[in-house]
């Protein structure tokens, strides 16, 4: 034997001595970190490219054993110890191949089995299983996951790891946020939902999209995790603002029939219990108004005795059904904060309920956020607009108020002249602006005369200054036609300037502040819901006035943060959910105008978006459809939440292909969230019947009892 | 059980490999020469074409009886298949046959498997590689895993044919394994050894007169082998079942006296054609059962030290209720005297345990046997891939077809 071969020898010797160690040491940590149940195959390459699969075999005795169960399941992660670095690798299961001795043999079956008696010892043999290297992390270092890059050598251990292991290579923060629920797989719960997924603050300013179809538990993971954060009530937690179209969060400080009792609630969220407290911020339409006032009398009508007659039917209304029982006088205080919002504290059953009626008062607002909640103007529309509030504005510091443009309008098109003007104004606010003024039946020729609070002008005079700016302007007679229809719908949505007749004043209601609202909200420890149901059943017909309300408080929102923010203080961040936001936010489709309407909304949500992260505003839409959705939505949207979902609505949507596949059979409150606060691009949860009171009729009537 | 300490297959196929590129021969040769012995059948069994006595061992009014293919309750007892598997690599200055033999048992028993990837499991080992040296000569490398004679001690040469070479080195490899099995039987409950194809064979060239000693002497000490390992196993109370699969060529059932009128004239018909000629012409077929000839005696050739052995045919049809001729399994069933009486004494009857380890576990092929096929045909071809390698790797030359299957191996 030359000297060379005795010297490869040794050096060979050594090399296996050395690998023998390393996979000594990789045993031994993997019974460290979880349960041995495999080995990475032997019998085929271990490849790890870019989307590295590999195969490991199970032995029978552990497959069908009880730490088996990790690999029972598609979907479900385990990690392999890899002996050059120590370090974990986190796979996630693919394919599990299950074949009978008699297919690893390759034997022909017999055309009609001489034996149907099942034969145990063919299903002992080795189970092969492809998994998908996801992340790696060195458990030993305080390090985060990084995607898995490292070669995996054959035969090294897989486990199915602990818990707290798995938390880790999962990066499973523990930052403060909202629950979602326990980690699962397509099929159930891993580690019986000892694992919590939490939506870290920071990541929810950047706007999350529910999409889920009708039943598959969107509202109740909202309520989840509205309960969540204001069960914990963290530092920086925000203040939740929902916008409800179906009075389904005015339910929020209600506790459920019964609490859960599965794995998820146990662990997950268990200290998560109802809000204790509620303001209700709910637009008060004219038309209820007008009934109040024809209640208690043209003398009393200021805007606190309204709101308080207001709130005790709204409790009538909205809460008692929910309490089931009927108590015979509500307690309400109503107090102006700080000399502007009204607001109404009406004691509940649970504690403190708030409520705050929402009207727009255009006499403040600048033009183009007038225009913004009149979509569709066109551009000779809006400058006409501008126009004649502006030179209002220049002799009165007020612009004028709906009723006085739209009366301007009017007149301008029955091309008022000079001569007769006195008496055709006449006809024209006895036409327009009178029936639209709450005055619970006073006389109607007196309103005329009388002076329009802040303004210390009548409404005729009001209408004689623009219809001057009007007539200068000289603006085509189609433009004027389309911004008289504007504002005419805009006036009767019933929730914008909303005219109260005194003892000789018409006074229009304020509109309330954002920031006295917050500031209560904080105080109480409240959530915040804008109820748009209730001014609908109480005959507005149309979807337009609370759509435009929803908008406006958007705008009034961020502007409030957005002056915050120029004053460089640091207040609570703001959570607004949006539940059925396809109504809110329609896809571009239908005649110009309906287009145009739907691209100045885009613009308007493209910039609360993009203010919002920097001002600290996070959006939440919920929707069943994404179709109807505006594509900027879906565009803004980081983090996307995906419930039992139609194949064809999760098209359009840039969903790995793995999780695609899943979606229209995931189980009920089973989700894919698919964020970039998570390491490996998504995880499954699972979230637990919804821990506040839910009375929805189908859960009522079909649940399991 | 004692262990060799290194000598690993894998070493000696490293130690082969550089001694076939130390050789240096230009060109292949085509060894298929045809000889006398060729052409007088001599190396078949005398059971294909050969004289032999055999009768009728058991009175039964039918020539083929329906069976229940096992009892209404199982018995309790431990196959063990035995099979074995070679290849032939072929390289400029060795035609090399590398065998493989395997012990598999469908209940349980994990059996084992010569050569194996680690280190020989028994003190006794028996050569894995035959090397048939293309030039006049011969390559010596004194390793006990590689052999350069025959069972019988004759060198291989240039002569010898890469075909016989293989029969017999995986008739040696069975005996060995038989060997060897006694080391494992006795942990066993109730073993049965089940071995691919007859039970001993006994050439043509052992009962003509006047055959080379070249040709006789290894089939002689083959048969010898095989009788004694029998034997041995059968003195520990194992009864050994052969089970022939392939039965086309095979004339018992036309030479058994008392069986003759079936074939008529046709003394040579083939025994599985003469079996599924009778299966057809039942007429009234029961539902889940398994046809089967009564018991023949084939008497060990004069001359010829064996004991007289008992065959039994098995037609398994391919469905409980399927009857189709054409996809019916035919097997032969043989052990000797002594086996059955081992057997009877168990309560076990040799057909119910063939066909218990087939159709019971729900295939037409007895289980224990297929696991040994398949453990030993895989390794035997990835000896054979390492083997190609390794040579590929030293750049000795190897065969086109050699080279062809190893490349296709290793891009699979």
């Amino acid at each position: 034997m030359g000297e060379l071969e005795t010297r490869v020898r040794e050096e060979a010797a050594g090399v296996s001595e050395r690998v023998a160690r390393l996979l000594e040491g990789a045993y031994s940590k993997a019974l460290k970190y979880g349960d041995v149940i495999g080995r990475v195959s032997r019998y085929s390459s271990v490849k790890v490219d870019e989307r590295g699969v590999i195969e490991f075999e199970v032995e029978p005795e552990i497959y069908y054993s009880s730490s088996g169960k990790a690999i029972h399941r598609v979907g479900e992660y385990v990690a392999v110890v890899e002996p050059k670095t120590g370090k974990l690798i986190l796979l996630r299961i693919m394919s599990i191949e299950r074949r009978d001795e008699l297919a690893v043999l390759g034997l022909e079956p017999p055309v009609s089995g001489y034996e149907s008696r099942p034969e145990p010892a063919g299903l002992l043999t080795t189970t092969r299983i492809k998994a998908r290297a996801l992340l790696e992390l060195d458990p030993e270092k305080s390090e985060e996951p990084v995607p898995a890059t490292l070669s995996i050598e054959p035969q090294s251990p897989v486990i199915d790891p602990k818990p707290g292991v798995l938390a880790r290579l999962l990066d499973l923060k523990d930052d403060p946020g909202p629950v979602i629920g326990s980690l699962a797989t397509p099929s159930g719960l891993v580690k019986e939902g000892a694992l919590t997924v939490k939506l870290p603050y920071s990541i929810l300013l950047n706007h999350t999209l529910i999409i889920g179809t009708t039943g598959s538990g969107k509202t109740t993971l909202l309520k989840n995790m509205i309960a969540s954060i204001y069960s914990t009530w963290e530092q920086n937690a925000p203040i939740v603002i929902a916008v409800d179209m179906n009075q389904d969060f005015i339910q929020l400080p209600l506790n459920p029939e019964s609490r859960p009792g599965d794995p998820i609630a146990e662990n997950a969220y268990r200290n998560v219990k109802p809000p204790e407290s509620l303001i209700v911020v709910t637009p008060l339409p004219f038309r209820v108004i007008n009934e109040i006032i024809d209640k208690i009398g043209t003398g009393n009508a200021n805007s606190l005795r309204i709101a308080e007659e207001a709130a005790k039917i709204y409790y009538r209304d909205s809460i008692e059904p929910l309490l089931g029982s009927r108590i015979g006088g509500i307690g309400v205080k109503c107090l102006r904060r700080e000399g502007f919002t009204v607001m109404c504290k009406i004691d509940a059953p649970w504690g403190p309920l708030t409520f705050i009626p929402y009207n727009i008062n255009t006499m403040t607002m600048s033009s183009d956020k007038v225009s913004a909640l009149a979509p569709g103007l066109t551009e000779f529309a809006r400058e006409l607009l501008d126009r004649v509030r502006k030179s209002f504005f220049r002799d009165s510091n007020l612009y004028p108020p709906l009723h006085v443009i739209v009366g301007a309008l009017r007149a301008h098109t029955h091309r008022v002249s000079k001569y007769d003007k006195h008496e055709n104004i006449f006809t024209i606010v006895k036409e327009i602006a009178i029936p639209r003024i709450a005055s619970g039946g006073s006389n109607d020729a007196s309103l005329r005369t009388f002076i329009i609070e802040g303004l210390n002008m009548s409404l005729e005079s009001a209408i004689t200054i623009c219809l001057e700016t009007l007539k200068t302007a000289e603006p085509h007679e189609e433009t004027v036609k389309s911004l008289y229809r504007r504002l005419l719908s805009l006036l009767d949505s019933e929730i914008a300037d909303v005219m109260v007749a005194g003892i000789g004043k018409l006074h229009v209601f304020e509109e309330p502040r954002w920031e006295d609202i917050i500031v209560e909200a904080e105080k109480t420890r409240a959530p915040v819901v804008l109820d748009l149901k209730w001014p609908i059943d109480k005959g507005l017909g149309s979807l337009e006035g609370p759509r435009m309300a929803a908008y406006r408080m958007l705008q009034a929102l961020i502007d409030w943060k957005h002056s915050q923010w120029s004053r460089r203080v640091l207040g609570r961040s703001v959570l607004v959910v949006i539940d059925e936001a396809h109504q809110f936010f329609p896809q571009e489709r239908g005649a110009r105008e309906e287009q145009e309407a739907s691209r100045q909304v885009a613009s308007m949500i493209s910039r609360i978006a993009r203010l919002g992260r920097a001002r600290g505003v996070g959006l939440i839409f919920s929707t069943h459809s994404p179709k109807d959705l505006h594509d900027i939505i879906l565009q803004l949207a980081n983090t996307k939440i995906f419930l039992r979902t139609e194949p064809h609505h999760a098209e359009k949507l840039d969903i790995p292909g793995e999780v695609k596949e899943f979606l229209p059979r995931l189980p009920d409150r089973l989700m894919a969230v698919i964020s970039y606060a998570f390491r490996g691009g998504y995880v499954f949860a699972q979230t637990t019947t919804p821990l506040t009171a839910h009375y929805d009729i189908s859960y009522q009537m079909f649940k399991k009892r | 059980m004692d262990f060799v300490v290194g000598g690993g297959a894998l070493a000696a196929l490293s130690r082969l490999a550089m001694a076939l590129r130390n050789v240096s021969v230009r060109g292949f040769i085509v060894r298929s020469v045809l000889r006398l012995e060729d052409a007088l059948w001599l190396r078949e069994p005398v059971e294909d074409s050969g004289d032999f006595v055999a009768r009728v061992y058991e009175y039964s009014s039918r020539p083929l009886r329906a069976r229940r293919p096992f009892p209404g309750k199982g018995f309790k007892f431990t196959p063990l298949g035995l099979d074995s598997s070679s290849r032939v690599l072929e390289t400029s200055a060795a035609d090399i046959i590398i065998g493989g033999v395997s012990v598999s048992s469908s209940r349980g028993f994990p059996g084992f498997t010569w050569p194996s990837w680690g280190e020989p499991v028994f003190k006794d080992v028996h050569p894995i590689f035959y090397l048939l040296p293309n030039f006049e000569g011969s390559i010596e490398l004194g390793d006990p895993l590689v052999s350069t004679v025959n069972s019988a001690g004759i060198p291989f040469d240039i002569n010898y044919s890469v075909g016989e070479a293989a029969d017999e080195m995986r008739v040696s490899m069975e005996n060995w394994a038989l060997r060897c099995s006694l080391d494992v039987v006795e942990d066993l409950e109730d073993p049965v050894v089940m071995v691919d194809g007859p039970l001993y064979t006994v050439v043509k060239a052992l009962v003509l007169k006047g055959v080379s000693e070249n040709v006789s002497a290894v089939w002689a000490k083959l048969l010898n082998e095989r009788v004694e390992a029998i034997k041995a196993l059968e003195s520990r109370g194992v009864p050994v079942i052969g089970v022939v699969k392939r039965v086309e060529k095979s004339t018992i059932l036309s030479k058994t006296r008392g069986f003759s009128y079936l074939t008529g004239n046709n003394a040579l018909e083939g025994d599985k054609s003469v079996v599924l000629k009778m299966f057809a012409n039942i007429e009234d077929k029961i539902p889940g059962r398994i046809y089967v000839t009564p018991k023949i005696l084939v008497k060990a050739p004069r001359g010829v030290e064996a004991d007289d052995k008992i065959i039994e045919y098995i037609v398994i049809p391919p469905g409980k209720y399927q009857f189709n001729i054409s996809f019916s399994r035919v097997y032969r069933v043989e052990y000797t005297l002594k086996s059955l009486k081992i057997l009877e004494s168990k309560g076990l009857d040799p057909i119910q345990v063939t066909a218990m380890d087939s159709v019971a576990s729900g295939s037409l092929e007895p289980l224990s046997i297929k696991m040994s096929d398949v453990r030993s045909s895989r390794i035997t071809q990835a000896f054979k891939g390492e083997l190609a390698r390794k040579i590929a790797s030293l750049k000795a030359p190897l065969s086109y077809w050699s080279l062809k299957e190893a490349a296709w191996g290793w891009e699979s």
